[in-house]
């Protein structure tokens, strides 16, 4: 948490000029002008007059080099792990809501938000390598979970094609025994059939004409 | 920053995370980054009109009824256009 206290110039000015100074410090501006910009707030002098009149003295000097230089390896050092912090925060977050959902929580539903919560507050103390081992678990969890889904689907997809052999193959029994009853009773198929001069062959081609007749050619030539 | 800059400060980082105004004001004192402790009735009445401006949604807890608070799309992008300044 942030209880930090700053008893220097820099420190005692408002939070939000001190978060600007900051900003300016980690974008590369130079001293000088930060002290021309920092020296020039009203708020600064409004502290500058306090820090002095509670000495029973006149107004503090301004913000100068070495105040600026001290700031650099306290409150701005501070702040910079401050920024680190949300992004500790943020990827803290995004644990706790995956764990809130593992646990069978909706992602969209009130009561996973409050368990992120309370899950965020018990991970606050944990350090980084106990947090990059929970997520490299769970990262694990869901790998063996998706591997896990493919089997399945991979085994249902094998179970329809199998049912889907097997009505293909009734069919073609129910039909060819269909074409039989039906030629058995043709006179030309039953001579082609009983012809003891014809080879097993020659049989089927003849038979397999009268029978389809266009379409057992196409099926001959792979059409 | 302003009580509700801070409540933004607090919710946008950690969202989804849903939390009572209860426990948003104690982070918030704990914090020390508003020159004086807030209340709860503060933090209730900064909340409501940030529900207002859709920068926080209101969710209540099924089970015993409460309230809670995150903050919303809107809220995070406001959060983002100020700095990320973070509540830790």
């Amino acid at each position: 948490m942030n209880t930090r206290c700053y008893r220097s110039k820099i420190g005692r000015l408002p939070f939000a000029v001190r978060n600007e100074l900051n900003e300016r410090i980690r974008d590369g501006a130079q001293g000088a002008e930060l002290l021309d910009w920092l020296n020039g707030l009203k708020e600064t002098k409004r502290i500058l007059r306090e820090m002095g009149s509670s000495r029973g003295a006149g107004p503090s000097g301004p913000v100068n080099a070495q105040n600026l230089t001290d700031w650099r390896s306290t409150g701005y050092k501070d702040w910079l792990e401050d920024q680190n912090d949300a992004d500790r925060i943020r990827r803290v977050a995004e644990l706790s809501h995956t764990i809130a959902t593992a646990a069978g929580g909706s992602a969209a539903g009130v009561a996973c938000n409050i368990a992120t919560a309370k899950i965020m507050d018990a991970l606050q103390s944990a350090d980084e390598d106990q947090i990059a081992d929970l997520s490299k678990a769970l990262v694990a969890l869901r790998s063996g979970e998706n591997a896990a889904q493919k089997v399945a689907l991979a085994e249902e997809k094998n179970a329809l094609a199998k049912e889907q052999l097997e009505l293909s193959r009734a069919k073609f029994e129910r039909d060819t025994t269909r074409l039989f009853i039906k030629w058995a009773q043709s006179k030309d198929a039953l001579a082609l059939a009983t012809d003891k001069h014809l080879g097993s062959d020659e049989k089927t081609e003849r038979l397999g004409r009268l029978m389809f007749g266009d379409l057992w050619e196409g099926a001959e030539d792979g059409k | 920053m302003n009580l509700k800059q801070l409540i933004i400060a607090f919710l946008s980082p950690r969202n989804p995370a849903a939390y009572t105004e209860a426990a948003i004001a104690q982070r918030l004192n704990a914090s020390q980054m508003l020159d004086r402790r807030c209340t709860v009735d503060e933090v209730s009445d900064a909340l409501r009109a940030l529900h207002k401006m859709k920068m926080v949604d209101l969710q209540i807890d099924p089970m015993d009824n409460s309230a809670v608070w995150q903050a919303t799309e809107e809220g995070i992008k406001r959060w983002v256009l100020e700095g990320r300044v973070t509540v830790v």
